[in-house]
């Protein structure tokens, strides 16, 4: 019943010209408050995919995989990523009359309602992409919500998918778990002109690395105590030429961005681990190329437009890493400050912009309510202001925009509109 | 002519973005055809004293502030003695606090600061100073940036303005920051300096007159920043300081 009036919800949301990815699961709740493990026991395998950074990119890969199984499987690719969101999912998802029993399911799932779900269901795994500070917060509120994660996985048979090179991940070790992470030989990434300050979470003294990716990822330990970085039972050795080398096995994928092969590597360490094989995983990475906003190309007049959603310094360094190698004459940056974003802005001022300055870029375009902070950010670092064309409203701008290749960089509550901006123009 | 700027700690003082401080100050000396060199400071003892055009002290998380603290009570009696004699500073947030004689947390801890001002900052839980502020300068006209403290700074030295839109330096005032000689300490990030030429124009002027060399401020080009201040003013004005 609960499930049928949940899905009466989605659909009449939908009707009325709503989203509906959260809808279903607050309808079925008020009627059934159990409807969410009741829902995940007809699932065999559940697999949650969690962390700040690059955990839609994880769970589409996965999801992309499971699509070319002859199993059932089901996710939340298209939905919202807490609580009701996944239980819309399911809800969906099911099926009236028919048999219910589903063998694999993704989801993506929010860093603060992983203990909530965890609370409720027992999935078989848990893959963790990273923990980086979202704009802002104190590396102390960051600490809490690991440490909630960490309990709500005590007594649970739910093994771990961790990325290793990551040290606050690490702080989840003492669970059962497999690792991954990258091997020293990888060269493809820059250092940042700050670095994050690096502690151990054991002890709180500086950790010193012997390699360093990005952010506080890299190959780390403690001088003050035992807590460092384990061998990774998959581990990446190259990422040239969109071909990944996995434990001497190569995978070819269509998504660009250096950054991009944790994500990856995250997705098929935890495919291995459900024994899937290598000829499947490789047809799901064939069948996959980014449609959500993350690396998205749209082609507009012939032209490349790239749209990627950056929420935090580590993942804007990321992306301007990526810009630089990328053939574009045009960058766009929206710049918003709701809630949702950080109202705080000042982040900005600690990505490395500076990368672009080794490019010949020949607009700047920059948009958003904080489409000033960014023109500011983008002059002080030395670009010609008459380089730089400000707009608060971005579709004033997409005409000009898309006359050469661009990248377009979103923040979380400018991506969907500019992403709709931007498919309205693609062309046919 | 070499401008030398100190960044105290830019590793563990990292919070608000403060490198956007440095950034606009040496952008601004650039255009005054003065040569910046950042010194990013982690160890107390290399600091050249007679070369310290300006310093910068920003704000990090209580452990990391604790930290700092610790390197620098090694040179407060010389940070004080410069402070006494015109130095300019920048002091935000935690580093702001620090300046003063001690930071009480709300579980009643004391950790000692650099005393290099008399004032005192008490941690509290009732309620958090958080958002966009406008505040309102005899100096420098209305300055805007963000805030995001508990702690509750108490001091009768002179503020830097009055916050016009929310809290200033405690629950109880209006009175935001300090203004002491050359140095600066407030609340306010953003960062400070990118969205607020004065200051900036402000901190450099204090090195051009000291050397005596003429300082036209003519040659920055400040419609940017005027832009950002008026977005912003905008924004506060319609929406408050949410």
């Amino acid at each position: 019943m609960s499930v049928l009036l949940g899905k009466l919800a989605i659909t009449s949301s939908r009707l009325i010209g709503n989203r509906g990815t959260d809808i279903g699961g607050v309808v079925a709740l008020k009627v059934n408050k159990n409807i969410f493990s009741k829902l995940a026991k007809n699932i065999e395998n559940i697999i949650l995919v969690t962390g700040t950074n690059g955990k839609s990119t994880t769970t589409n890969v996965i999801a992309n995989v499971f699509d070319q199984l002859e199993d059932s499987s089901i996710d939340n690719r298209k939905g919202a990523n807490m609580y009701t969101g996944i239980l819309t999912s399911m809800i969906e998802n099911y099926k009236v009359f028919g048999d219910n029993k589903i063998k694999y399911a993704v989801f993506e799932v929010d860093e603060g309602s992983v203990p909530k779900i965890m609370n409720e269901i027992e999935p078989k795994y848990l893959v963790v992409t990273n923990f980086f500070r979202d704009q802002l917060d104190r590396y102390s509120e960051m600490d809490m919500l690991v440490d909630k994660i960490d309990k709500s996985l005590e007594g649970k048979k739910t093994k771990l998918v961790l990325n290793v090179d990551d040290p606050f991940c690490m702080r989840l070790s003492n669970h059962e778990y497999i690792g991954y992470g990258l091997s020293s030989t990888i060269d493809d990434f820059k250092e940042g002109s700050v670095s994050d300050s690096r502690f151990c979470p054991v002890c709180g003294e500086e950790l010193e690395y012997t390699h360093n990716f990005y952010g506080q990822l890299g190959h780390y330990h403690c001088n003050h105590c035992d807590f460092k970085r384990t061998q990774p039972k998959y581990e990446l050795t190259s990422l040239k030429d969109n071909t990944l080398d996995i434990n001497n096995h190569l995978y070819k994928h269509h998504l660009s961005g250096a950054y991009n092969a944790y994500n990856i590597l995250g997705a098929i360490s935890l495919l291995k681990e459900l024994n899937i094989d290598d000829n499947i995983i490789e047809k799901g990475l064939d069948a996959y190329k980014s449609n959500d906003g993350r690396m998205q190309e749209i082609k507009i007049h012939g032209n490349s437009i790239y749209l990627n959603l950056v929420k935090n310094p580590a993942g804007m360094n990321m992306t301007l890493q990526e810009a630089e190698k990328m053939d574009i004459d045009n960058m766009a940056f929206i710049l918003n400050d709701a809630e949702a974003d950080g109202r705080d802005v000042s982040w900005i001022w600690d990505a490395d912009f500076e990368y672009l300055l080794e490019k010949d870029i020949k607009k700047y375009f920059v948009s958003g309510t904080r489409a000033q902070d960014m023109a500011l950010r983008l002059k002080n670092m030395g670009v010609d202001p008459k380089a730089i064309v400000v707009d608060n409203n971005f579709n004033a701008l997409i005409d000009a925009i898309t006359t050469k290749n661009a990248l377009v960089v979103a923040s979380y509550t400018a991506l969907n509109d500019a992403k709709k901006a931007l498919v309205a123009k693609e062309d046919k | 002519m070499d401008y030398h700027i100190y960044h105290m700690f830019p590793k563990l003082l990292n919070l608000y973005g403060d490198r956007g401080n440095i950034l606009t100050l040496s952008y601004y000396a650039k255009q005054l055809g003065l040569n910046p060199i950042v010194h990013e400071v982690d160890d107390v003892d290399k600091i050249d004293w007679d070369n310290v055009d300006f310093m910068l002290l920003g704000g990090g998380s209580d452990r990391e502030q604790a930290l700092v603290t610790k390197h620098l009570s090694k040179i407060k009696d010389k940070i004080k003695e410069e402070v006494d004699n015109g130095l300019p500073v920048l002091a935000v947030c935690g580093g702001y606090q620090f300046l003063g004689n001690y930071y009480k947390d709300s579980a009643g801890n004391v950790l000692d600061g650099l005393a290099v001002l008399d004032m005192d900052t008490i941690g509290q839980t009732k309620e958090r100073m958080l958002g966009n502020l406008i505040v309102e300068t005899d100096k420098f006209g209305q300055i805007v940036g963000f805030v995001n403290h508990a702690g509750e700074t108490f001091h009768s030295l002179n503020p830097l303005g009055n916050a016009i839109n929310g809290k200033g330096n405690n629950l109880d005032t209006n009175a935001e920051g300090v203004f002491y000689n050359n140095l600066i300490g407030t609340y306010l990030h953003g960062p400070l300096l990118p969205k607020n030429p004065e200051l900036t124009l402000f901190f450099l002027e204090q090195f051009m007159k000291k050397n005596n060399l003429e300082f036209d401020k003519s040659k920055i080009d400040t419609s940017f920043e005027q832009e950002a201040r008026r977005n912003m003013i905008e924004k506060i004005n319609k929406e408050g300081n949410k």
